[in-house]
């Protein structure tokens, strides 16, 4: 069983809002919302719904057989429930997120270098590893649009 | 006498080239050979995943540019010029490295075609100094894993100890090909254990270097804030003169320190005396999550393990080290869950660049628009493994998450490091020198076994990642075998930029360790060779 945090119905909310729900909204295995987070205790679903996670496909420009969706959606949610740990722990007040582990004092960090425009010497090796070039431009299918209102 | 050059170490191997006792050409060959002998058929796309006797460590081996540079070296020594430290050395590079003119994969189809149009800094430091490059070793795809078996080149790399077993990973092809005499050197990457895992696993000496002790230029980049190059070798003297040629700023990289480069091998001999080593009993246990009772767990580590550590601190301590025990280091068990949320948003970032316009791979369907591009290449072009971390990156990173996940991520990196910079605190209570853990929870495993359970797989680095979330140096070195003849590897992580002392007392530990039996076995497909 587990205990219903509120980072979690945070997460829940924003699952219904990122897809657009009704707060009334049920998804399969995960029956009634509102006895969900207002008990505070139940089976965890899944967090990362078929719906949701064919979401986050479509952003992150991908396409995926049946087969592979079924064991990615699986995987993201066996390591979601492993990261949950991470709501667990204490941070003191102040603890500052680190963007490196390591400090970058003025005596580590490297120092600026001139801000100089220069030739690449690799142009023509780079534009010869294209899939599509032409006159030295690279060539793409149309780029979709939409009209604005 | 050619396959025993393939066993010398880099150190013996350019002493005896710079004395013109053995030319580089002569190297070179003995090391082409040694992958003749042992190695198998290279990975390639599409190619058999049930290879159990070779090698298997290279998606591509460069023999004729590799002639042609031990043929440079043995030029400039006829002419009197003073070769590089590493001239003659045969050395290989993790396929995760641009190398001009050389095809650079990273282990997957998405850049199966890619042709890199400049050279990574540590690989041109490398040429520079002299060694000559074999060629582009296996990995997991984008270094995503610690078995190898991730590859889209098959058969993927295995272990020379039991080649039913995995290398490790990701650098698991560096690590096999030094233990197999494959070269003496290899350049890995680490960003959560990918050097020192497999090290401990093959049986070679694996160092991380402190962040940005090493270039980054031209590293096909998995997670930009944790990523590190670093050497791969026999010894530790080896893994020292390596060091030493690829560490150092570069304008290229404004993460590469400007802290001078101490010469690495100047203090190895002497000793640990005085050194304050640690034991720390958060990192005599791993701590998982059960997906069957949804709670985390915590299980000491195999005895054989634990007792190679604890043999590791008497050699330490009857060399004249003081051994500190008890330290704590209680974020330890949070490396892993941090590691999920960090480097999945610096993947899925890093991974956008891959989209069919630039380089690489392009679907040879026909799009119906650009979007359409995208997705078709990128489907065909990443497996799994790639695709799993883009997903989960998104996920953890979208706005209404980040507070939750990510910057809670970044947070406990700080608490993680803080639990360093506590034990190396000159003033503090334990005032270490350094801290001595097992590599890994267990020795290699077999082939299958973990794959496919990402969550399981990633637990193979708790007890490495924490090294790299604080961005201080640790070195993996062999400490015995187990029961079933596999290499068993024993950590040492010290406070920024400490390499010169971890280095010395890996080298104190080496020297104590010469005369024992595990020393003079050899990898079973050495066996004949």
């Amino acid at each position: 069983m587990w205990k219903v945090e509120w980072w979690q119905r945070g997460m829940i909310t924003f699952v219904m809002h990122y897809l657009a729900l009704p707060d009334d909204y049920s998804i399969a295995g995960w029956p009634d919302l509102g006895w969900y987070t207002a008990r505070g205790a139940c089976k965890m679903p899944d967090q990362i719904s078929p719906e949701l996670f064919n979401h986050l496909v479509e952003l992150a420009a991908l396409e995926l057989t049946a087969e592979e969706a079924e064991y990615l959606r699986d995987q993201l949610n066996k390591q979601l429930k492993s990261i949950e740990e991470l709501a667990a722990i204490p941070i003191p007040e102040g603890t500052p997120p680190a963007a490196h582990g390591v400090p970058f004092p003025p005596d580590v960090r490297a120092p600026l270098r001139k801000d100089q425009a220069a030739q690449a010497p690799e142009a023509a090796g780079i534009k010869a590893g294209a899939p599509q070039t032409s006159e030295g431009y690279f060539v793409v299918p149309g780029i979709p649009h939409e009209e604005l209102d | 006498m050619s396959a025993h050059l393939a066993d010398l170490s880099a150190h013996q191997l350019a002493e005896l080239i710079r004395k013109k006792e053995v030319s580089a050409v002569e190297a070179t060959e003995a090391a082409l050979e040694r992958i003749r002998a042992v190695d198998g058929e290279p990975g390639r796309l599409d190619g058999p995943r049930d290879e159990v006797e070779k090698v298997h460590a290279f998606i591509t081996v460069s023999e004729e540019q590799a002639r042609a540079q031990a043929q440079a070296v043995d030029a400039r020594l006829a002419k009197g010029e003073v070769p590089g430290p590493l001239a003659g050395v045969p050395y290989t590079v993790k396929d995760i490295f641009a190398v001009k003119d050389v095809l650079s994969t990273a282990a997957s189809r998405i850049l199966s075609n890619f042709v890199a149009p400049y050279t990574a800094t540590p690989v041109a430091r490398m040429n520079a100094a002299g060694a000559v490059m074999l060629g582009k070793v296996n990995l997991d795809e984008f270094t995503y894993g610690s078995s190898n078996e991730s590859s889209a080149y098959q058969p993927a790399p295995r272990n020379p100890w039991d080649p039913t077993r995995v290398p490790g990973g990701s650098s698991g092809g560096s690590a096999a090909a030094v233990a197999a005499g494959e070269g003496a050197l290899s350049l890995g990457t680490d960003t959560a254990g990918s050097i020192r895992q497999p090290a401990a696993f093959c049986g070679v000496v694996g160092m991380k270097p402190t962040y940005g002790r090493v270039s980054r230029y031209g590293l096909i980049a998995f997670g930009s804030s944790l990523d590190c190059p670093g050497p791969v070798a026999r010894t530790v003297r080896d893994a020292a003169m390596m060091l030493n040629v690829i560490a150092g700023p570069d304008a290229h990289d404004s993460t590469a320190a400007a802290t001078p480069v101490p010469d690495y091998t100047a203090g190895l001999e002497e000793g640990v005396k005085g050194m304050r080593i640690g034991l720390s009993p958060d990192y005599d246990k791993i701590t998982f999550f059960n997906h069957e009772t949804g709670e985390m767990e915590s299980q000491p580590l195999p005895k054989e393990i634990a007792d190679a550590v604890l043999r590791a601190a008497d050699k330490l301590s009857d060399a004249g080290a003081r051994i500190v025990e008890g330290v704590p280091m209680a974020h330890t068990r949070y490396g892993i869950p941090a590691y999920f949320v960090i480097s999945r948003v610096e993947a899925a970032s890093n991974l956008h660049r891959f989209d069919g316009v630039k380089y690489g791979h392009r679907t040879a369907l026909k799009p119906k628009d650009l979007r359409d591009l995208y997705r078709k290449t990128r489907a065909e072009g990443f497996g799994p493994q790639p695709k799993l971390r883009i997903l989960m990156g998104m996920y953890v990173s979208a706005a209404q998450y980040s507070e939750q996940y990510y910057r809670r991520a970044l947070q406990v990196r700080s608490l993680i490091r803080g639990d360093f910079d506590a034990a190396f605190d000159g003033n503090g209570a334990h005032k270490l020198d350094a801290l001595l853990t097992a590599t890994t929870p267990t020795p290699a495993f077999p082939v299958g076994d973990v794959y496919g359970d990402s969550v399981l797989m990633q637990y193979a680095d708790q007890l490495t990642v924490p090294a790299n979330h604080a961005g201080v140096p640790a070195i993996s070195l062999p400490a015995g075998l187990d029961s079933a003849r596999l290499p068993i590897g024993v950590q040492l992580i010290g406070p920024d930029f400490s390499e010169a002392t971890l280095l010395r007392a890996a080298r104190a530990f080496e020297a104590a360790t010469e005369g024992e039996a595990w020393r003079a076995e050899r990898p079973a497909v050495l066996a004949g060779v």
